[in-house]
C-alpha cells in the first residue's frame, strides 16, 4: 500500500504537465483540476496510511510527500492565477479550480503536521535505540536500515526528478520564446573583413581572419561527443560526463548529432541516469521533444 | 643606525606591502592587434579538456549621470555584461580546445576554469575589459586588461550578413592566452584540477562526506587529498546532483542565448551609430576649433595692419581681416553647433537602444532569478536527504553543517 501511495504521490508531476506554459482551456482544463485534485486526495490518503513500523523511515517518506505536496501547490496556485486572469474561463470554473487550490493547501498542512508529529515521535526515541522502531513486530535493525536508505533514495530520485521536469519546462519556455519572441537580429551586423584595429598606435588597421567568423548566430558549436562535463564514475581518468552512464541507449533516439541545447541537455540527463523510471522518463520526453522540434 | 636610516627601513617596510599588493593584483595591461583565434587542429582527447566558467561580468561603477556622460546607461551597461562573456563563450567553444563552456549566473568555484571579467569600457569605439581566470585549484592563469579600438570599417559589413563582432580580435586574444596557460598544464595536472572541481563540489553538497578530500597547500592551493571510490554511492548521488547543477546552467545559458539573440542587431546598429555621430562631433569639433583659430589669428593681423599704418590700402585689409576674422568666429560657432547636435544624437541612440534592451535584460535576469531560487530550496533539501543518507549509512551523527551553498561558494585562496 505505501508503495503504491509513494507512485501515485510521484506522478503528480507528469498528471500536472498541462502543457508547456501551463494554460489553462476552459472546461477542460476544469475538468483536469479536478481529476488532479482526485488523485492528488488518493495519492495522498496511500501515502498518509499508517504503514511504517519504523518512524524514521515514515518521516522521510512523510518529508517527500511534504516536499510533492508542496510543489503541487505552488505550480497549481500559478497555473490558477494564469487561468483566472484568462476572460475565457468561466465563474463556475474559477470557483472549481479555488476549491480545488484550496483542497491541495488543506493536504499542504496536513502533511505538514504529520511531519511534525513524526519528528516529535522520532525524537522521543531513546537514544541507540535501533531504528527499527517500536513494538516487537518491528523488523530487524539491519533491514529497517536498508529501508530507510531506500526510502531516501526514492526521496532524492523524486526530488531530481521534479527538478528535471522544472528544468525541461524552463528550457522549453526559453526555447518558445526564442522562436516566438526573438527580434530577427539572424540577420546579422558586424565586419566580416573588417577586424579591431590595433588601438593606442600601431593604428593599422589590418584586417584579422579571426576563428569566430561563422560563430554568431550558427547554432551553438559544441562537437559532437564533446565533454559535457556532466558527472558519473570516477574522476582521475577518465571523462565525468561519459563515465556515469548506466544504461544502453535506446534504439529508436538515433546518435543526437543534431541535437540541439535543450535535446542535449535532456540526452545527457538520460544517460546518465541511473534510476529506471526515471532514466524511462527522461528518454520518452526526449523522444517527445525531438518529435516537436521536427515538427 | 642612525635615526635617518632607521627612517628609511621603516619607510621601505611600509611602502613593500602596498608596492607588492599592488604588482600582484593589478591586471597587465594589452593593446589588442590583430588576431587569430588558435583552433585545435585534431580532436582533443576529452581527459585533457577542462570545463570554463565565465561568470556574469562586472561594470564600472558609475551614476547615471557618468554613463550618459560616457555615451551609455547602466542598463545598456547591464546588457553588456550579459553580452560579451557570452560572446566570449562563443569565440571559447568554436576553438574546440575546451569542454563545456558556460556562462554562470554566479561566482562558481566548482567549475575547472572560471573566467571574470569587468566592463571597464564599451562603446562603439572602444572596448576595455579586464580579465582574470582561475582554475579550480586556486591558480591564477591571468590577470589582464585587453583593449581595443574599433574602426568604422569594422562595422561597414553591418549588411553583409556577416557576423564577425567588431571587437572579435579582443574575444580572440583572450582565447588564446587562456589556451596559452592551459598548454603548459601536464595531463596529471589537468587532471588534478578536474578532480579538485568535483570534489569541491561534493564538498559543498555533503560536507560531511568529503570535507577531508581535499587540503591546502603552503600558497593556499587546493589539492586532493584522497578519491572516492568508484562505487561509492554518496559520490554517486553528488555526480547525480552535479549533472542537475549543469542543467540549471545550461538552462540558464538559454536564456542569456536568447538575450544575446536578441540583442546583437540593435547593439550592433548602436555601436555603429555611436561611433559614426563620435567620429563626426569629433571632426566638427575640431573643424570650430580650426575656424576661431583663423578668426583670432586674423583679428590678430588685422589689428597689426591697421594699427601700423595709415595707408588706406592698409586699412581696407584691416577691415577685411577684421570681417574674415568675424566669419571665421561665427563658422566656427556653428560648427561647434552642429558638433553639440551630435551630442544629442549620442544621448538619442543610447535612450532608444536602452529602450530596445532593457525589457530583455530584466525579462531573463527575472527569469534566472526565479529560476536561482527555485534551485536553492531544491539544493536545501537534496542537501538535507544525503545528511539522513549520511546517517543512515554510517550511523555517525549528523550535526546540521554550515554547508556553503553550491552556487556561491566559499571564497578561494587568495594568489
Amino acid at each position: 500500500m505505501r508503495i503504491k501511495g509513494l507512485v501515485i504521490a510521484r506522478r503528480f508531476p507528469s498528471d500536472l504537465e498541462l502543457g508547456v506554459g501551463g494554460r489553462f482551456h476552459g472546461t477542460e482544463r476544469a475538468r483536469r483540476a479536478t481529476r488532479i485534485a482526485a488523485a492528488v486526495v488518493l495519492g495522498l490518503a496511500f501515502t498518509a496510511a499508517p504503514g511504517y513500523a519504523d518512524p524514521r523511515s515514515e518521516l522521510a517518506q512523510a518529508r517527500h510527500d511534504l516536499a510533492i505536496s508542496e510543489q503541487v501547490l505552488a505550480r497549481m496556485t500559478e497555473r490558477v492565477e494564469v487561468a483566472r486572469l484568462d476572460p475565457a474561463t468561466g465563474p463556475d470554473q474559477r470557483q472549481r479550480l479555488d476549491e480545488y487550490v484550496a483542497r491541495v493547501r488543506e493536504l499542504v498542512a496536513s502533511n505538514r503536521e504529520r511531519v511534525q508529529s513524526l519528528t516529535q515521535a522520532v525524537a522521543a526515541v531513546p537514544d541507540g535505540a535501533s531504528s527499527s522502531g517500536i513494538g516487537s513486530e518491528s523488523p530487524p535493525a539491519a533491514a529497517t536500515q536498508a529501508e530507510e536508505v531506500a526510502a531516501l533514495e526514492n526521496k532524492l530520485g523524486g526530488s531530481l526528478a521534479e527538478f528535471d521536469q522544472l528544468l525541461l519546462e524552463e528550457a522549453r519556455r526559453a526555447q518558445t520564446r526564442k522562436t516566438d519572441g526573438g527580434s530577427g537580429s539572424r540577420g546579422g551586423y558586424g565586419g566580416g573583413t573588417a577586424g579591431a584595429q590595433v588601438s593606442k598606435g600601431s593604428g593599422s588597421g589590418s584586417k584579422a581572419p579571426g576563428a569566430a567568423g561563422a560563430d554568431d548566430g550558427s547554432p551553438d558549436p559544441q562537437r559532437p561527443g564533446g565533454k559535457t562535463g556532466s558527472p558519473g564514475g570516477p574522476i582521475d581518468s577518465k571523462d565525468p560526463g561519459t563515465a556515469g552512464a548506466t544504461a544502453a541507449v535506446p534504439p529508436d533516439v538515433g546518435d543526437g548529432n543534431d541535437d540541439d541545447v535543450v535535446a542535449r541537455q535532456i540526452r545527457k540527463a538520460a544517460e546518465t541516469e541511473p534510476d529506471p523510471e526515471l532514466r524511462k522518463r527522461l528518454w520518452d520526453e526526449y523522444r517527445k521533444y525531438k518529435q516537436g522540434a521536427k515538427g | 643606525m642612525s635615526a635617518a636610516r632607521r627612517g628609511i627601513w621603516l619607510l621601505v617596510a611600509l611602502l613593500a606591502p602596498v608596492v607588492l599588493s599592488a604588482c600582484a593584483t593589478a591586471p597587465e595591461k594589452h593593446d589588442v592587434e590583430p588576431t587569430e583565434a588558435i583552433r585545435a587542429e585534431r580532436s582533443v582527447p576529452e581527459a585533457l579538456l577542462l570545463d570554463v566558467g565565465i561568470q556574469v561580468f562586472e561594470t564600472a561603477a558609475m551614476t547615471a549621470a557618468e554613463a550618459r556622460k560616457a555615451g551609455t546607461d547602466p542598463k545598456i551597461l547591464e546588457a553588456e555584461a550579459r553580452f560579451v562573456p557570452f560572446h566570449l563563450k562563443k569565440t571559447l567553444q568554436q576553438t574546440g580546445q575546451w569542454g563545456a563552456v558556460r556562462v554562470v549566473p554566479a561566482r562558481a568555484e566548482e567549475v575547472d576554469v572560471s573566467v571574470s571579467g569587468k566592463l571597464l569600457e564599451s562603446n562603439g569605439e572602444r572596448l576595455r575589459v579586464e580579465i582574470k581566470v582561475v582554475d579550480a585549484t586556486g591558480r591564477v592563469w591571468l590577470h589582464n586588461e585587453y583593449s581595443a579600438q574599433a574602426t568604422e570599417e569594422a562595422y561597414a559589413a553591418l549588411d553583409k550578413k556577416q557576423e564577425r563582432d567588431p571587437y572579435q580580435d579582443l574575444y580572440n586574444r583572450i582565447a588564446n592566452d587562456v589556451l596559452t596557460h592551459s598548454q603548459q598544464l601536464t595531463a596529471k595536472e589537468i587532471s588534478a584540477i578536474r578532480q579538485v572541481a568535483l570534489l569541491k563540489f561534493a564538498r559543498s553538497v555533503i560536507p560531511l562526506a568529503f570535507a577531508t578530500h581535499l587540503a591546502q597547500d603552503d600558497e593556499g592551493l587546493f589539492k586532493v587529498s584522497k578519491l572516492p571510490a568508484d562505487s561509492d554511492p554518496m559520490f554517486e548521488r553528488v555526480n547525480r546532483i552535479r549533472a542537475r547543477e549543469h542543467m540549471f546552467i545550461d538552462t540558464v545559458n538559454l536564456y542569456y542565448g536568447n538575450l544575446y539573440d536578441d540583442m546583437r542587431q540593435p547593439y550592433g546598429q548602436w555601436r555603429k551609430s555611436s561611433l559614426m555621430e563620435l567620429n563626426q562631433q569629433r571632426e566638427l569639433e575640431r573643424k570650430a576649433w580650426g575656424m576661431r583659430a583663423l578668426g583670432v589669428a586674423a583679428l590678430i593681423a588685422a589689428a597689426v595692419v591697421g594699427g601700423n599704418s595709415s595707408s588706406s590700402m592698409n586699412q581696407a585689409a584691416g577691415n577685411i581681416l577684421i570681417i574674415g576674422g568675424i566669419e571665421s568666429f561665427r563658422a566656427g560657432h556653428q560648427f561647434a553647433n552642429d558638433a553639440r547636435v551630435h551630442e544629442a544624437a549620442l544621448k538619442e541612440l543610447g535612450v532608444s537602444f536602452k529602450a530596445d534592451v532593457a525589457p530583455v535584460v530584466d525579462e531573463v535576469e527575472g527569469r534566472a532569478i526565479k529560476l536561482s531560487g527555485s534551485v536553492d530550496a531544491q539544493y536545501a533539501e537534496w542537501r538535507r536527504t544525503l545528511r539522513e543518507l549520511f546517517a543512515a549509512e554510517t550511523g555517525l551523527p549528523t550535526t546540521a553543517s554550515a554547508a556553503p551553498p553550491v552556487r556561491s561558494p566559499e571564497p578561494g585562496p587568495k594568489p
